[in-house]
């Protein structure tokens, strides 16, 4: 099923606090979304928002041209994973997992069977008493297996070591694959995600800096290494984000599609382009103080 | 579609048989304590005043409690899952309607049990020759009202923290008041006879019907609109 999701003008106070600024995003194609900002970005807030944890103060959040908030249809459409605190409930793995069953339509529970395999969860063992990693493990196969149209995962997989985090990026790309839905990961383990994104939404204190296919993204960037003065004259009319600087050697980060005779002007002129990554994006748009003046 | 609008009644279904679970423990610690003292203490005053009396009490505490933690564990715990505040609150209504009912046949069993072992004249505030009927109704009223009182504290605290708590325990207080007022001491209050004056007994019971089913309504109208559109804590 396809879901149109459309935030618009969403702002959320806390107090005077807006955690999230006037934001208007659309997602509008079953992708996996990279949802990535620093901390205090508004990250969490915004996906609790698309969770319908609370109503937006201002603005409106729809799903196929519907109000989402309290709508019973399409708040069980979501499910949103994040590190629950599973303190006080004693109930085994195994009750637990039937207990969500009967409130997500999709529910697999076949493959939340295979999932607890590959991640070795014990069924039978309160919820409360297992290990940061296996409370991450079950947060993760909930998300899978409901199956929702519109699946978030906040930070649910920082508790897991990184070969367990390595099956559960294994699973999604399968899984979504198989079963195309909009799927939301939140995270600031950009480098190591970055290959699981179709696209990229950036906010940075309550605002969105993009939203873009990851191949556009890249594409859209460029490192230029070389004499620092050959450099400069090449990226004079470009917006740059990030400039460093060794002896006489220069590199600059530019977002600037690159056009094939400016290509054979850099390495006409000595100059280097390289790829950006994905981290060094994220890291240069959303540097404390404001990026837009550097152009 | 259809698979969500019985959200409310699954709710309502699941929250009775977690409560009910819970209850199992009190009421059968009750019992035991009930039968105990008989046997071991041989106390003619609570055989008298029969397991009616004696587990009243114990309900209402475990309601007014059970109320409390409605709206902080199931309220968030269901939003959780994608069902809607509204499917909760019809939910958790049925459900503590249906405790009610449930509780007040549990004792309606044990008191016929312990008429048909030793028959005794079983007397109530409601008089000595009041109907089973009339008991099983205004105890199940009764008991209904202190889970009211429990999930009005727990949903002004959830809603508005501590100056929520504050006005929330006096409002339930006062609910709990008025109840005491209207349902104690045989209908002979100075309520009641201010309200009734020179009134048949009838009548009296029509007003603390009609009131007990206002106040109800009332707190039960505030706790939903405090739950309306509540922001869920992570």
């Amino acid at each position: 099923m396809r879901t149109d999701v459309v935030f618009d003008r969403v702002t959320m106070k806390y107090g005077k606090f807006k955690a999230v600024d006037s934001l208007s995003l659309q997602l509008n194609e079953e992708k996996i979304y990279g949802l990535i900002g620093r901390n205090g970005a508004g990250k969490t807030t915004l996906l609790s928002l698309l969770a319908s944890f609370s109503e937006p103060t201002e603005g409106t959040i729809e799903i196929n041209g519907e109000t989402l908030f309290e709508n019973a249809d399409l708040m069980q459409q979501v499910t949103f994973v994040y590190e629950k605190d599973y303190q006080e409930n004693t109930e085994k793995v195994k009750a637990h997992l039937e207990e969500v069953e009967a409130y997500k339509p999709n529910y697999d529970a076949n493959f939340a069977m295979e999932l607890i395999k590959a991640f070795n969860l014990p069924l039978t063992k309160p919820v409360n008493q297992l290990s940061k990693g296996m409370m991450s493990a079950l947060n993760v196969i909930i998300g899978l297996a409901s199956r929702s149209p519109i699946t978030i995962f906040d930070e649910a997989y920082s508790g897991m070591d990184a070969p367990t985090r390595e099956i559960f990026y294994q699973k999604v790309i399968e899984d979504h694959a198989l079963h195309p839905r909009t799927i939301i990961l939140s995270t600031h383990l950009v480098s190591e995600m970055d290959y699981l994104f179709d696209e990229v939404v950036i906010l940075h204190k309550g605002k969105l800096v993009l939203k873009e296919p990851v191949d556009v993204l890249l594409e859209r960037g460029a490192s230029v290494t070389g004499a620092a003065e050959n450099v400069d004259r090449f990226v004079q009319e470009m917006k740059k984000i990030n400039t460093q600087k060794l002896g006489g050697t220069k590199s600059v980060m530019v977002i600037e599609q690159l056009t094939e005779e400016q290509r054979l002007q850099a390495v006409q002129s000595g100059l280097d382009i390289g790829p950006v990554s994905l981290q060094d994006l994220f890291i240069h748009l959303t540097k404390e103080g404001d990026h837009d003046e550097q152009k | 579609m259809n698979k969500n609008n019985r959200n409310g009644r699954k709710v309502a279904f699941d929250m009775t048989f977690v409560q009910l679970g819970w209850a199992t423990w009190m009421i059968s610690i009750g019992l035991v304590i009930y039968v105990g003292i008989q046997i071991f203490l041989g106390d003619k005053n609570i055989v008298d005043e029969g397991f009616f009396n004696f587990i009243e009490n114990p309900y209402k505490i475990f309601m007014l409690v059970v109320g409390i933690l409605s709206v902080p564990s199931f309220l968030s715990y269901y939003v959780k899952l994608g069902v809607t505040r509204k499917h909760y609150f019809i939910g958790a209504a049925i459900s503590s309607a249906t405790l009610s009912v449930i509780f007040m046949i549990i004792a309606m069993i044990v008191g016929g049990i312990e008429q048909l072992i030793a028959p005794t004249d079983v007397i109530t505030f409601l008089g000595a020759n009041a109907s089973w009927i009339l008991i099983f109704f205004v105890f199940s009223l009764n008991i209904f009202i202190y889970y009211v009182a429990g999930w009005l504290i727990g949903a002004g605290y959830y809603r508005f923290g501590g100056w929520g708590l504050t006005l929330s325990i006096n409002a339930a207080l006062a609910l709990i008041f008025m109840l005491d007022l209207l349902w104690s001491g045989e209908l002979e209050t100075p309520l009641h006879r201010l309200l009734s004056i020179h009134a048949p007994e009838n009548l009296s019971l029509f007003i603390s019907f009609s009131a007990s089913f206002l106040l109800a309504g009332i707190s039960i109208w505030a706790i939903r609109a405090m739950t309306k559109r509540v922001r869920v804590k992570m």
